[in-house]
């Protein structure tokens, strides 16, 4: 629907001038996100690299069913976890912690790029992506990891329900929608280049 | 791409080279080259000003439009990949 046009009433309010863009580029932010990057990367690396040594521990060292108890409530659940479990459960956290390290580490190069001012990078598409994926797998392995769990302690833990998923789910779909953003933008740099 | 920048002859009719040209219009060597061989994907108005101005000719003389059959109607692919280097 057009509006009907009204006269200028000649009258400027200076206050609601638009306001002067702030200063573009990296910025406190950008330095502060690779900071707590690099930090989260390390701490994650280094949490993984100690439990993949306890898995190697664990492959060698004779261990028998360990008597795990598990309480819900007033009561507690004995359940005897045999070794493999201990070894797959090591396993499926190194690859957790792993899997989120490597996420990191995308992150990482990412805001690298943008410090240098160059975030549309063509190798950014390809790192979102592989951050989509990683999460899709990390995210559901550990649900299905959660179901096994309850389904060995039945009816101490509650088995995680497909609602959970919605979440990660979503975060999932919006990596991939900025990894597609981010290829036009890798595409347009590039058209950028080589406008002379 | 059906337009074609033609420095080529233009700098041999004015007996000047393209490092003095890139001198005379402040864009880089490298620029130039790109433009010089046909992989510019644009080209800024200024720059083609200073090109005129310098070489003292045309926009026509300097940009030609031949179409061929590939040219008609194309662009480059969602990847970012140019048709004409595959």
């Amino acid at each position: 629907m057009r509006l009907p046009k009204t006269s200028s009433l000649g009258i400027r309010l200076p206050f609601l001038r638009a306001p002067a863009l702030p200063g573009l580029g990296p910025g406190p932010m950008t330095r502060l996100l690779g900071v707590a990057l690099t930090a989260a990367f390390w701490a994650l690396t280094l949490a993984a690299f100690a439990i993949a040594l306890a898995f190697l521990f664990t492959i060698f060292l004779p261990l028998g069913p360990l008597g795990l108890t598990v309480t819900a409530g007033d009561e507690g659940t004995s359940v005897p976890v045999p070794r493999a479990y201990i070894l797959f459960a090591l396993g499926a956290i190194v690859a957790y912690l792993g899997g989120f390290a490597f996420i990191l580490r995308n992150l990482r190069a990412m805001v690298h790029t943008l410090r240098i001012g160059d975030p549309f990078h063509p190798d950014n598409v390809r790192r979102l992506k592989q951050i989509g994926l990683t999460l899709a797998v990390v995210t559901g392995g550990a649900w299905i990891g959660q179901t096994l769990v309850s389904r060995l302690v039945r009816g101490a833990l509650e088995p995680p329900s497909l609602f959970d998923l919605v979440t990660p789910a979503f975060s999932v779909l919006v990596v991939f929608v900025l990894a597609q953003v981010f290829r036009e933008g890798a595409r347009l740099r590039r058209e950028s280049e080589l406008t002379i | 791409m059906a337009i074609r920048v033609q420095l080529d002859r233009i700098l041999l009719e004015r007996r000047m080279s393209l490092t003095e040209l890139a001198d005379r219009v402040g864009v880089t060597l490298a620029n130039l080259s790109i433009l010089k061989t046909g992989k510019a994907r644009a080209i800024r108005f200024t720059t083609l000003d200073a090109l005129c101005r310098e070489l003292d000719c045309q926009p026509g003389d300097l940009l030609v439009w031949t179409p061929g059959p590939q040219d008609l109607g194309s662009d480059e692919d969602p990847d970012g990949n140019d048709p004409g280097s595959k």
